[in-house]
């Protein structure tokens, strides 16, 4: 309690957030806050009961202020260029930030570039950006500090946005990228000129990469996405279905360089060099600079160099003759990011560290003071992973929308092997600098425990029934979460005679916060979702059915139901789809549905009429089988009903011989939304538009067949259906059908067109009775491309 | 401002830097400690922790139950140690305190949580009852009591090392010698509960390094804290058999069975 810096962070983070909501808008109101706390200081409070309160009133005042003073928008020509000038390949010259690891077999590089000059028919002009670059079919390798020269498409979306989804594009632009530039081929990115010699950065990025290489050489093929991920900090590598094991055992943190790894090689580094009898301040020193060491090399990641520093700071005490203290080290850690950036606050990473940790030193005891019985050894370990539970739960089901009950058991068992494929990937990439068969023995011996942790992930896993999906926590839901743990947290420290009643209190508080975990009362809305190439509409009707039509693509790469659907689902609280329709069998439509039927509570799946034997759609029918849904096969005259909303199936006919294109054979459907209503239509071309019934197809908004190809959308078809709004689900990225005559062809018509690549997800909702229209893009107040 | 004055000033801001981002807290009572003067215990804590001081018995160390607090008066040998003609391999035993409240604390902290800095703290301590109750000039040698290599490589350092080397200044003419060994690891003392398993567990334990030299020399033995005496009892057998004529040994603490339980107790109520 007595920690003065403790206070002073929970001072200055309370102003920061106080301002960042709006409490303490404005630089004057902080300010003054400053300077009266200042003023009562130069007057020498003496009060020492007063005195507390003063300091912590200054400082609230000076987060506040800090947070205004950094929301200056950090301006960026070369967006805006982008922003008014759409779909324009773009030659641009800058130096490089920062680069992703080339992988042998991957062809894909990421590099984040400072753009300075654009070249325009061969004459050059300065302008200033900070851009992503997605280089495939890449060759030849690039570091921190190099010029190069980019050719590509550039856009101001970087990436899908959709509500309540935290992703990418978030947080690219959170470290100051406004635009990202599509390259594609060598002949794209040439290197103009390397980095000066004395530029940290780029040594480290050279020795990654030279490890990276070395490494693929030393290790068996199976261990290496692993040891990608933890070593040298490259989670990309591993495979989709790995990562949830991890995932879903509660053990995916490790994948991702964290405090976890710098405290282990702290703490291990520690101990062997304490057994050389190495004296303690050499041996702080060492252990810092390893730290360091090792997140430059795991490549330099926020979390990593986080996770340094703090270690630093809790080191350092032995240089100063003193003990070092946890909780100050946090605090101190705290101030330094919130001043560095205050905008790192709303950085999950950085929430979740800071959370787990403060979560340990408040917790601990709770735990440990109950496991008397316990042998002392495993007391601390169980304890600790008991207890670092307890504050970040709402992040994490914020984040991660899962409770993986293994969790506990989990860690206890993967971190200290983690320990082991810590060191041994150390000795093997050293070794495969001087002798490349020793390096092998070392390379092969991670086979053991990595292959140890996966089975832990693995089992974990598959105890998954046993875990709960956590939807995101209502706003009050998550205040009393919080009251609940403070309570508990005070239950450590009050009389005896009260902590009966605050364990009470404690517990009421805990089930409240679960009561109101969801949404009372729900909004009816219809949100064209923003996955890229695909299709994806979620809908929740005015009787309140949840409804979802196709659920994005899914690869082997990504898969947008788990990406973007189920988050977005989970953000709203759904965990019940009253129906799910896949509108016909396209892997664009359906993929991502594989894992909705998975992880929701679905109550019927609907398909067109026409089976087909699709391997895609075979493996959906059983999946549906599986998980006990009944699969609904809808014709043109059904007239469907889900609840209470009436879904008339227009398309497609069950004896149709005229196709049999899959794209043709999608379902359109009619919803009424209050005074509106909306035509869904699949990938309908030609054909079948002019095979439907013209009358009954008029509607308010309509969802584009076919993404905008030209495939479809016909001036017939248009004229029957009349629309306001035309939404087109397409990309901004990769695969696109999307043709621009047929844009131009809804405008000369008269029809609004509303854009996912354009405007990210597109929301409509009912305020008072009238339709509303939101785009999730301008929401965020990210750029829009002008057209 | 002359030079004093501004080093003075430096000083009060470093120690103010350093309480900011290196809070020191008492390890028994948890207040906050401002200055660097123990680093471990605040003043209150470390006082009250009860000390050795006259009478107590000159050979076995143990201070006699009706005098405490009356520190002016004489020694004298207690029961057993006036009965028996010599009783131990060693000459005699001093402790500076009583192996309880804070300096318990302090010793278990020292050896087990690694903090070898309250070595400084505990010397002092030793320093002042060594300079009240011994002939400094007397000794040749003084040892501390070795840890098994193994033990002394995971914990990092030997406490009684640590120790040996605070009060070193105090012995004019004599120097820290290491070459007595333990030649095999034994159990922690603490977590043998018997005297019998104490005395088994370091039996033949010690032994002498090769060119050990403790012919007709006087011997201070330096442990950090005696409780039944079976270490001690071992290492002055050996030292002895070395050629030592005398070994005393001085501990920080010294723990005393049954007649410390009241004393004890009412530490522990506050």
């Amino acid at each position: 309690m007595n920690r003065p810096l403790a206070w002073v962070a929970a001072a200055m983070l309370t102003g920061t957030l106080c301002a960042a909501w709006g409490l303490l808008p404005g630089l004057a109101i902080p300010l003054l806050l400053v300077a009266a706390a200042c003023l009562a200081g130069a007057f020498r409070l003496r009060n020492a009961r007063i005195r507390p309160f003063v300091v912590l009133v200054g400082f609230i005042g000076a987060g506040a202020a800090h947070w205004e003073l950094n929301q200056t928008p950090n301006s960026d020509p070369f967006a805006d260029l982008v922003a008014n000038n759409p779909v324009s390949v773009t030659k641009v010259e800058g130096t490089v930030r920062s680069v992703t690891l080339s992988i042998p077999g991957e062809d894909r590089l990421r590099l984040i570039l400072d753009i300075d000059t654009r070249i325009d028919n061969k004459t050059s002009s300065p302008i200033a950006g900070r851009a992503v670059i997605h280089w495939t079919r890449s060759t030849g390798l690039i570091f921190p500090g190099d010029r190069i020269l980019v050719e590509g498409e550039a856009s101001v979306a970087i990436a899908e946005v959709n509500p309540g989804v935290n992703g990418y594009e978030d947080y690219l632009r959170n470290r100051g990228v406004n635009t990202a530039i599509d390259a594609a081929g060598p002949k794209a990115v040439t290197r103009l000129g390397e980095a000066p010699w004395y530029l940290p950065w780029n040594w480290a990025a050279r020795f990654r990469q030279a490890q990276a290489d070395n490494l693929a050489r030393a290790m068996p093929e199976r261990v290496l996405p692993f040891v990608y991920a933890v070593w040298l900090g490259h989670q990309s590598a591993l495979s989709q279905e790995e990562y949830l094991d991890y995932v879903w055992s509660g053990t995916a943190h490790i994948l991702s360089v964290s405090g976890v790894h710098a405290a282990i090689i702290a703490f291990t580094l520690n101990f062997a060099l304490r057994a050389l009898l190495m004296a303690r301040r050499p041996r702080s020193v060492m252990v810092m600079s390893a730290v360091f060491a090792y997140a430059l090399v795991s490549g330099a990641s926020v979390p990593a160099m986080r996770a340094a520093i703090m270690v630093c700071l809790y080191m350092s005490a032995d240089l100063l003759e003193r003990e070092p203290d946890t909780t100050t080290a946090l605090s101190l850690a705290g101030i330094i990011f919130m001043l560095w950036d205050p905008r790192s606050v709303f950085d999950i990473g950085f929430q979740l560290s800071f959370a787990s940790v403060a979560s340990i030193l408040i917790f601990i005891s709770l735990f440990q003071n109950r496991m008397e019985k316990v042998h002392w050894f495993l007391r601390g370990p169980i304890a600790t992973s008991l207890a670092v539970q307890i504050i970040p739960l709402p992040i994490a089901a914020a984040s991660f929308h899962a409770l993986p009950l293994a969790a506990p058991v989990a860690n206890l068992v993967a971190i200290p092997v983690l320990a082991a494929v810590l060191w041994l990937c150390f000795v093997t990439a050293l070794l495969s600098f001087i002798w490349m068969p020793a390096a092998q023995i070392a390379g092969y011996a991670t086979l053991l425990p990595i292959e140890l942790i996966r089975w832990i992930a693995e089992a974990g896993s598959s105890l998954r029934p046993l875990s709960k999906i956590m939807t995101t926590p209502t706003t009050h839901a998550w205040a009393m979460y919080w009251i609940a743990a403070s309570l508990l947290a005070a239950t450590l420290v009050v009389r005896k005679d009260l902590r009966k009643s605050m364990l009470i209190l404690s517990t009421t508080a805990f089930a409240f916060s679960f009561i109101f975990w969801r949404p009372l009362d729900y909004e009816p809305e219809v949100v064209m979702l923003d996955v890229g190439h695909g299709d994806a509409t979620f809908i929740r009707s005015t009787t309140g059915e949840t409804l979802l039509i196709d659920g994005g693509d899914a690869s082997e790469f990504s898969d947008r139901g788990r990406q973007i659907v189920a988050p977005f689902l989970w953000a709203r609280g759904v965990t019940r789809l009253d129906a799910v329709m896949a509108s016909h069998t396209d892997r664009d439509h359906l993929g991502g549905l594989l894992y909705i039927i998975d992880n929701f509570d679905v109550g019927a799946a609907m398909l067109g009429a026409l089976e087909s034997d699709r391997p895609l759609e075979r493996e959906f029918v059983a999946r549906c089988a599986e998980r006990g849904v009944p699969i609904l096969r809808v014709k043109r005259g059904d007239a469907l009903q889900v609840g209470n909303t009436g879904l008339p199936i227009f398309h497609p006919l069950p004896d149709w011989s005229e196709t049999t294109l899959p794209n043709d054979l999608s379902i359109v459907t009619k919803l009424d939304f209050a005074s509106t209503s909306f035509l869904f239509t699949g990938d309908i071309e030609r054909a079948a538009e002019a095979s439907l019934d013209l009358w009954s197809i008029d509607t308010d908004i309509l969802k584009v067949p076919h993404h905008g190809a030209d495939t479809s959308s016909t001036i017939p078809f248009i004229n029957a259906v009349t629309p306001k709004y035309a939404t087109i689900s397409t990309g901004s990225h990769g695969r696109k059908v999307m043709d621009q005559p047929i844009v131009d062809r809804y405008k000369a018509l008269g029809v609004s067109v509303l854009r996912t690549d354009r405007l990210g997800a597109i929301r409509f909702a009912l305020v008072e009775g009238q339709l509303h229209v939101e785009s999730e893009r301008a929401k965020r107040g990210y750029p829009i491309a002008k057209d | 401002m002359n030079k004093g004055d501004i080093s003075a000033a430096a000083r009060e801001w470093t120690l103010t830097v350093k309480n900011l981002t290196f809070p020191i807290f008492c390890q028994q009572c948890r207040i906050r400690l401002l200055t660097d003067d123990n680093g471990y215990f605040c003043p209150t804590c470390w006082e009250s922790s009860p000390r050795i001081e006259r009478p107590f018995c000159p050979i076995c160390g143990k201070p006699h139950r009706a005098g405490v607090g009356l520190g002016t008066r004489s020694n004298f040998r207690c029961g057993p140690c006036s009965t028996q003609k010599k009783p131990y391999p060693y000459d005699r035993v001093l402790a500076a305190a009583r192996y309880d409240g804070a300096i318990q604390l302090a010793i278990k902290r020292l050896k087990f949580n690694d903090k070898p800095r309250i070595a400084r703290p505990l010397g002092e301590l030793l320093r002042e009852q060594a300079e009240r109750e011994l002939d400094c000039d007397a000794y040749d040698y003084i040892v501390p009591v070795p840890l098994h290599r193994v033990r002394r490589r995971a914990r990092g350092f030997n406490q009684a090392e640590l120790l040996a080397r605070e009060i070193l200044p105090l012995f004019s003419d004599a120097v820290i010698d290491t070459s007595l060994v333990r030649l095999r690891p034994t159990h922690v003392q603490s977590r043998l509960h018997t005297d019998k398993q104490r005395k088994e567990s370091v039996r033949g334990a010690f032994g002498l390094s090769r060119d050990a030299n403790f012919d007709k020399k006087r011997v201070l033995l330096i442990d950090d804290v005696v409780t039944t005496g079976a270490t001690i009892h071992e290492c002055a057998t050996v030292l002895k058999k070395g050629g030592a004529t005398v070994v005393d040994v001085l501990a920080v603490a010294l723990a005393i069975p049954g007649s410390d339980a009241d004393s004890a107790d009412l530490g522990r109520k506050e």
